[in-house]
């Protein structure tokens, strides 16, 4: 079976050792808040240009499961989420610990987000193909549709105000456009400027806007903090008991299959999956006055729901080539660097690369599941490391990674002004996961239609001769209508 | 929303004109797509939307308080100084590795970084910043062999 043929692979001894230091380093950049698991993909792109693809993606899987479990550890033992999916567990994940019970706390987050991303690979690996094998008959106005709907994830990584999100997606596109065009060849806004005519790499642009900005707001933060929150928890019987752990299992289960079905949904992600999570298993249980107070099913069910959405997230962008949220937006964008561009036809042409990334996930969970047990004591350590030390390791390690992959300064200077373009747009309300979804779904958007009316002899009509492309049509605008009834009541209280 | 917004708007719309206006040097291309198609759509759109922004930023305006413009002007003061640092560090590291190379460039850069996040251990902003650089050195140029920037002086 094909599926074996994965797990050999990820499991031989010059790949594992990769998936291995993925998970670890996911776990770590998870942790620690202010570090993303969209910047620790960003920074692993240097090193992993360099490898063999197979492994690059597994390393790849490792640091994106790795840095969603990461985030619960910062959340229970300091009440800061690492990652915004985290954001439920502090509820009460840091109510737990201040009554002494920290390790159990991460020791059901452990168990739960490790079977959440089981769950969630499971139906990765049968829903994938299956999607891939419809999509594969899509022609180019079919997957110019399809793009369209992609960039409508814009409106739901939009934050608080939609307007402000979809001007930073237009920026995106805008920054894409820069360099050659992808239907004649003709190189726009290049000012006769050799390394314009290129257009921007990814990497230093996607260096710059998450990475760079970050630190900035970090040495903000700095300033204008009194002092940095250290944990000071003991750490004890992580290991909940038998009882307790068939209790939390009839949590963990549907909480997973909830995650993972909210993962697939494009424009969705771990945070709303774990908050759904949150809030139906209040609302199931017989003591909600519980939760908020330190209940442990107020852990495992946000903690099982946003592993789960790791492998449904991988199911739109794997086989339909377009992303779920911000992290599977930087994926998609590294996946591309490394040559690589998901969609259907990456289960035809390379299967090779498939099983691999099925057993990568399956094992980055396995890992976390090892590791979050193992190395629980450590958890505090890390969360103490100062930031007057890391920042500048990362920022040091922001400029090698940009000069990496084209041997060039100017790709440094880029990382930085986009830096600083990133830290303007975050300190006035606009999120930056929008920019990074224009950049990268920008380019396919454009030739997809170049090709679409090539095909068509310049007949724009063709566009809407399809059904597959009219039902993407639809999903978009409902996508769109969707997410500007999410912002009403936002702006509302605004007012 | 208020006085930025206001101000980041117009920035926008002026940027949305330039951009449609540098569509007119591209060539008309009349089969399939025109390089000016994409780029004037884009720029139409962010002309509409910063337009918007332009009004929310408006409607917004009036419900900025003295206090919030005192408490914004403290919270700059104290800040802007220490982020221009950062930024001319960052760009003057970027100018000076071209020429000096990645291991005389990048210790003092590190060491200027771990001093603007208030490190004032001597020792320690001396020994992380040159341990710091030549692990690095090891963990691209020999582990994964990928370049780093060379002395180019001489």
């Amino acid at each position: 079976m094909a599926i074996i043929q994965g797990f050999l692979y990820v499991l031989h001894p010059s790949h594992f050792p990769f998936l291995l230091l993925g998970v670890m380093g996911g776990i770590i950049v998870g942790a620690i808040p202010g570090l993303t698991g969209s910047v620790g993909i960003i920074l692993l792109l240097p090193f992993i240009y360099y490898l063999d693809v197979s492994t690059a993606i597994v390393m790849l899987c490792g640091m994106f499961c790795g840095a969603i479990y990461g985030g619960s550890i910062s959340a229970i033992l300091i009440s800061t989420p690492g990652t915004p999916s985290a954001a439920a567990t502090v509820l009460d994940g840091y109510p737990l610990a201040q009554k002494g019970e920290a390790g159990k706390a991460i020791g059901v987050a452990t168990i739960a987000s490790a079977t959440g991303g089981i769950i969630s690979t499971f139906c990765l690996m049968f829903i994938a193909p299956q999607l891939a094998r419809i999509a594969l008959k899509f022609g180019p106005e079919e997957y110019f549709a399809l793009m369209i709907f992609g960039l409508t994830i814009i409106a739901s990584v939009s934050g608080k105000s939609l307007v402000k999100g979809l001007i930073a997606g237009f920026f995106g596109l805008l920054i894409a456009t820069v360099g050659l065009d992808p239907v004649t060849g003709y190189a726009r806004f290049s000012f006769n400027i050799p390394n314009l005519m290129r257009g921007f790499t990814t990497l230093p642009v996607l260096i710059g806007l998450f990475a760079i900005s970050q630190i900035f707001i970090q040495l903000e933060e700095k300033i204008l903090k009194e002092k940095a929150i250290h944990p000071d928890q003991r750490i004890t019987n992580v290991l909940p008991s038998f009882r307790e752990l068939k209790r939390l299992f009839t949590i963990i289960i549907p909480a997973s299959f909830l995650g993972t079905f909210i993962g697939i949904t494009p424009g969705t992600g771990g945070t709303i999956a774990a908050f759904l999570a949150y809030n139906e298993a209040k609302r199931w249980s017989k003591d909600p006055e519980s939760f908020g107070k330190g209940n442990i099913i107020g852990v495992a069910a946000p903690e099982a729901a946003n592993n789960g959405t790791t492998g449904g997230a991988m199911v739109p962008l794997l086989s339909l080539g377009i992303p779920g949220d911000a992290v599977t937006a930087v994926m998609l964008g590294a996946l591309i660097l490394i040559g690589i561009r998901p969609g259907p036809l990456l289960f035809r042409e390379h299967p090779e690369i498939i099983n691999p990334i099925f057993a990568g996930m399956f094992l980055a969970n396995v890992l976390i599941l090892i590791l979050g047990i193992l190395s629980v004591r450590l958890f505090p350590k890390v969360l103490k490391t100062p930031d007057s030390i890391l920042f500048p390791i990362i920022f040091a390690l922001c400029f090698l990674g940009a000069f990496s992959l084209n041997n060039s300064i100017y790709d440094m200077l880029i990382a930085l002004i986009f830096g600083i373009i990133g830290y303007i747009m975050r300190k006035n309300g606009f999120p930056v996961a929008p920019v990074v979804l224009g950049v990268i779904l920008g380019p396919i958007v454009e030739d997809e239609l170049g090709r679409a009316l090539i095909i068509a002899h310049g007949d724009w009509t063709v566009l809407f001769k399809s059904s597959i492309a009219i039902f993407f049509y639809v999903i978009s605008i409902f996508s769109l209508l969707y997410s500007l009834k999410r912002q009403l009541p936002i702006h509302l209280k605004t007012k | 929303m208020g006085k930025k917004e206001i101000i980041l708007s117009i920035i926008l719309i002026i940027l949305s004109i330039v951009i449609y206006v540098l569509t007119f040097q591209f060539p008309h291309q009349t089969v399939a797509l025109a390089p000016t198609a994409f780029p004037r759509f884009i720029s139409v759109s962010l002309m509409i939307l910063s337009a918007v922004l332009l009004i929310q930023g408006i409607q917004g305006i009036t419900k900025y308080t003295s206090v919030q413009k005192k408490e914004k002007l403290k919270y700059n003061k104290a800040l802007i100084f220490k982020l221009i640092l950062i930024m001319t560090l960052a760009f003057l590291y970027t100018r000076v590795i071209a020429k000096i190379g990645y291991l005389l460039a990048t210790p003092p850069f590190i060491a200027g970084n771990m001093i603007l996040f208030k490190e004032r251990r001597i020792v320690w902003i001396i020994g992380l910043s040159l341990t710091t650089t030549v692990l690095l050195y090891i963990l691209f140029r020999m582990v994964f062999k990928i370049p780093i920037p060379r002395f180019t002086l001489f």
